[in-house]
């Protein structure tokens, strides 16, 4: 015979330890709020690079050129009218200085590079403005070189923007990089051209050719607002559906178990986010409604095994049969959670940014998950069923189970 | 249901799959970039570089006939050997309906054979429109491949998207200012069509490769516009206001501009300046003449693709009241009748009684949608322009002319702009996660479950082969929070072969057979595993309802990934498990440490 664990007796314990850690989550979040991301607090995110414009594209012709770069070099592109189509690639590993992609750019009929400084190519080579059109025309297109040199720093960039509320500044990677993320934020009218007048602030500052921008993000006040009232309606939709499924396929307080664990991880999850200070974005939200599809697997793996344990296990009450069914399931439950702790981890490890911080979240709620399947939602219907006895059914296992539960639960 | 009929419904499955596959690997593997751009581009601008081509290709096909009329034609050019025998064949069957002996096919197929093939007057155009149409189709071929592949979100391509709010209320109430407003909600409804229709115009026209503009909810536009695109120019187009006016036709200008366009092919430069501003009189401007085509879009007049209307405005569009489409009551023909202000109204009869015979063009957005001729002085302010038209062009100049008075004031809710590189960085990180999270759980489950653990591995690559080909199928976008849905399904649909497997084990500890056991094992996780299913798909579907993208791109590859798991776990898994049974007579389960 199996080892049976008698998880039963932990599940005091666990309770205990739950409402501990959630009720800390709910005073940390009560006295420090929650750190908004942009998708619910509106405003404007802007990553930009203290770098040197270098190069200055422009074409004159009939046909489209465009020129994109990567890590690994330059890519032109050229088809349209009046020009054969064709691909010019300008590798890094073949060109060391401005003034040589200068000249291979030259090369292609129409398009003309201007050298504003030569410089040698950095490893990273050159990068444009985010916001400026790929495809090239009279409109000077600015190449930029990383500004090793530069000793601008996110005080200086801070004090550029002093004459804006709710500025936030902070480096990007290392202090070498210059680069920099600007967050601001933005109640009413004043967003439309918050953008436009905080990048003039900083080119004023430190000259148009210095300053590169990589991204940027904006989210008005009325969007934000419409989100979150959307995320709420979604959140509890979810809940209440998932309910009613499980109530219809196993019984009322076997759902109501299942919703009682899915609510708990989404408790712990909220309260891990605001005590580590994680930005709360979208992309959170959508850890929590992931976790909350997690969880409820867990879950419903779990009383469906109760649900077959009660029609053949040989049990006097619904305890044994519970930490039967727990025991049976334990390792399917460490597996799972460890095989999709891998995927997760490999998302950690390998991401930056919001995803970073989503698998951050999702590890801690996928433990939680795999945590409340077992003592939350066990001690959940023990508590309900704690009187349930079974000698009929181990005499009479042709009865069917949902019409002895009925007679015995009322 | 037997091990046969099984192994053809995962060979349809695979086979279905790969078909929906196939567009995205063609365009993104092996369709050129240069390709790639113009196909993008609008068919404007594909007939435009056709046209174009085609001329060049036939003048140095001339030529070289001329020069060296023996030359063996390039294997490029089989299509036109291929035009060429049709031809002759066609030329033969004339001339024996005529009873006359037709000329011999020529044997070798020369430059001079091909093009003598082409006869009669129209030779010439005829040889162009044959290598128009080569064109023609391999663009638009690649265009079709582009339109049904996996298209790369923003945060992986680079580009911007923008998210614009329409104050319909704002526009209500202006609109009740001035005229009875009967159907509140009706009038809503037309206020934001007409603004994406506006909106799509404009972006149109600033020749943007492949820009989606698309209704979000009930007043909101959603656009998208990949690869680069010049921030700056984009928010002066969707904040500009419409231009709307009336301007006289020059008809000499417009006679010369045409006519270097039949001998070009092409008026402007790639910044959308003409290529010889000498052809035109400083007072003059040329601007393309437009029409809608069978699907709603603006395509230019063919035949009458460009006029040159005079700089000067005659009237402008703010004196438009109101617009109605009607039909003549004699002839029954459709016409717009459009009402004008007072002062509109004493401009127009001046203008109008100076300019009798001339064309008088309605430019919207720096397009035209009209040039109607002016048969005498129209006082009054109740104009009635007819003649010539269906009652969807008079639908449409009508549609125009509103732009006038509804105005609808749109906001710039939401703006993402990430640089190109930064999206390389991401599509590398994502496959980095996606190929290391795969590895790892895929080492993992041989090593626990051994032979078995095999099974889940097919299983698993099945799995991702099923995502990537339903992704391509809807033609959804793959954003990084999708890669980031897949790598979570793997994790969490290895947990159906997880729950069968350790089914399995039980059964084979309680003393049962190999082939006992796997039937045992998977009947009982059967509704374990639909039901956590089910449940977690309730959950992704619903998420993907959530309007914004990052996360709905999550929940719909994990939607997907759900239902993939449920049928490579339940049918791919359980297939292999029964060949090894019955096949390949396996008594033993390798199924993990210790279990026999």
């Amino acid at each position: 015979m199996k080892k049976i664990i008698q998880f039963s007796k932990f599940f005091p314990v666990a309770v205990v330890l739950s409402a501990v850690i959630i009720i800390a989550g709910i005073a940390s979040v009560a006295a420090r709020g929650i750190n908004f991301g942009l998708d619910f607090k509106p405003g404007m995110i802007e990553e930009i690079k203290i770098a040197d414009a270098v190069l200055e594209v422009t074409y004159n012709g009939t046909a489209t050129v465009s020129l994109e770069t990567s890590d690994d070099g330059i890519e032109l592109v050229v088809s349209g009218i009046g020009e054969e189509n064709r691909t010019v690639l300008i590798p890094y590993s073949e060109v060391s200085t401005v003034s040589e992609v200068a000249a291979k750019i030259n090369s292609v009929n129409g398009v003309s590079a201007r050298i504003k400084k030569e410089a040698s190519l950095p490893k990273e080579g050159l990068f444009v403005n985010s916001g400026s059109s790929k495809n090239l025309g009279e409109k000077p297109l600015n190449l930029f070189v990383a500004d090793e040199n530069s000793t601008v720093s996110a005080d200086d960039v801070r004090d550029t923007l002093k004459a804006f509320d709710d500025v936030d500044v902070k480096e990007v990677g290392a202090a070498s990089a210059r680069s920099f993320q600007i967050r601001m934020g933005v109640t009413g009218d004043e967003g439309k051209t918050l953008q436009a007048d905080a990048n003039k602030a900083l080119t004023d500052k430190f000259g148009a050719d210095k300053v590169a921008f990589v991204k940027s993000d904006f989210i008005g006040a009325q969007f934000s607002q419409s989100l979150i009232r959307d995320s709420i309606i979604l959140v509890l939709a979810t809940l209440v559906l998932i309910f009613i499924y499980s109530a219809i396929r196993f019984h009322w307080d076997f759902a109501l178990a299942a919703v009682i664990a899915i609510v708990h991880d989404a408790l712990i999850m909220v309260s891990f986010i605001s005590f580590i200070r994680m930005e709360f974005s979208t992309t959170t939200l959508a850890a929590i409604l992931t976790i909350i599809g997690y969880s409820i697997n867990a879950t419903v793996v779990i009383l469906d095994r109760v649900r077959s344990d009660i029609k053949v296990v040989e049990a006097k009450t619904f305890k044994e049969i519970l930490n039967s069914a727990l025991s049976s399931t334990l390792s399917r439950s460490i597996i799972t959670t460890v095989t999709t702790l891998f995927a997760v981890l490999a998302l950690f490890f390998f991401t930056t940014g919001t995803i970073h911080d989503f698998s951050l979240a999702l590890t801690v709620g996928l433990i939680s998950g795999c945590y409340s399947s077992i003592f939350i939602a066990g001690a959940f219907i023990l508590a309900v069923r704690k009187n349930q006895k079974f000698q009929t059914i181990a005499a009479n296992p042709n009865v069917s189970q949902f019409k002895a539960e009925e007679s015995d639960s009322e | 249901m037997n091990k046969r009929s099984r192994f053809i419904i995962i060979l349809v499955v695979l086979a279905v799959c790969f078909a929906f596959l196939w567009p995205s690997i063609s365009w993104y593997a092996r369709t050129p970039k240069d390709q790639q751009t113009l196909a993008l581009g609008s068919l404007e601008k594909i007939k435009d570089y056709t046209v174009v081509k085609a001329k060049e290709e036939s003048d140095k096909l001339i030529a070289l006939a001329k020069a060296n009329p023996e030359t063996a034609l390039d294997p490029s050019y089989d299509y036109l050997v291929k035009a060429a025998k049709k031809n002759y064949k066609e030329t033969a069957k004339a001339y024996k309906a005529a009873g006359l002996e037709a000329p011999k096919t020529p044997e070798v197929m020369s430059v001079a054979a091909v093009l003598d093939s082409f006869t009669g007057d129209s030779a010439l155009a005829d040889l162009r429109a044959v290598i128009e149409g080569k064109y023609r189709d391999e663009i638009l071929a690649a265009k079709k491949r582009y339109n049904s592949s996996v298209k790369l979100g923003l945060d992986l391509s680079g580009g911007m998207n923008v998210i614009v709010h329409a104050d319909l209320d704002a526009a209500l109430a202006s609109q009740k200012k001035d005229n009875e407003v009967a159907d509140e909600a009706q009038f809503k409804k037309d206020a934001m069509a007409q603004a994406i229709e506006t909106l799509t115009g404009r972006i149109d026209k600033f020749g943007l490769t492949s820009p989606v503009i698309r209704q979000q909810g009930e007043d909101r536009i959603y656009i998208e516009i990949p690869g680069a695109a010049d921030s700056e120019s984009v928010n002066t187009i969707i904040m500009g206001k419409g231009i709307l006016n009336f301007r006289l036709v020059d008809e000499n200008a417009t006679a010369a501009v045409m006519n270097y366009y039949r001998q070009n092919g092409i008026l402007f430069n790639s910044d959308g300046k003409l290529l010889d501003p000498s052809i035109l009189p400083a007072d003059c401007e040329v601007m393309g003449f437009y029409e809608k085509d069978d699907y709603g879009l603006d395509q230019l007049v063919r035949g009458a693709e460009y006029i040159a209307v005079k700089k000067e405005i005659a009237l402008d569009g703010k004196h438009v009241k109101s617009a109605q489409v009607s039909a003549d009551q004699t002839t029954n023909q459709p016409e717009v009748n459009f009402v004008l202000d007072s002062e509109g109204a004493q401009i127009f009869a001046d203008f109008t009684g100076t300019h009798v015979n001339e064309r008088l063009a309605i430019v919207s957005d720096n397009k035209i949608k009209s040039a109607a001729t002016i048969r005498q002085a129209i006082n009054g302010g109740q104009v009635s322009l007819s003649g010539g038209f269906s009652v969807e062009e008079a639908q449409n100049i009508q549609k125009v002319l509103q732009t006038a008075w509804l105005e609808v004031p749109l906001e710039v809710e939401s703006q993402q702009v990430v640089g190109a590189s930064l999206g390389e960085a991401a599509i590398r990180q994502g496959m980095n996660a996606l190929t290391w999270g795969l590895a790892t759980v895929l080492v993992f489950m041989i090593l626990y479950y051994l032979g078995a653990g095999f099974n889940a591995v097919v299983a698993q690559i099945l799995n991702m082969y099923i995502m990537f080909s339903v992704l391509s199928a809807f033609n959804l976008t793959l954003t990084l929070s999708s890669i980031a849905g897949m790598i979570l399904t793997v994790g969490m649909s290895v947990d159906a072969n997880v729950i069968i497997f350790e089914r399995i084990k039980e059964e084979l500890k309680n003393g049962k057979s190999r082939a006992a056991a796997v039937a045992a094992g998977f009947d009982n996780a059967f509704w374990a595993i639909m039901d956590s299913n089910i449940t977690t798909f309730i959950a992704a579907a619903f998420l993907s309802k959530l309007g914004t993208g990052s996360i709905q791109g999550f929940a719909v590859s994990l939607a997907i990934g759900v239902c993939s798991s449920v049928f490579t776990a339940l049918v791919v898994s359980r297939l292999m498990f029964d060949f090894n049974t019955e096949v390949m007579n396996r008594k033993t389960m390798s199924i993990g440490w210790g279990v026999k």
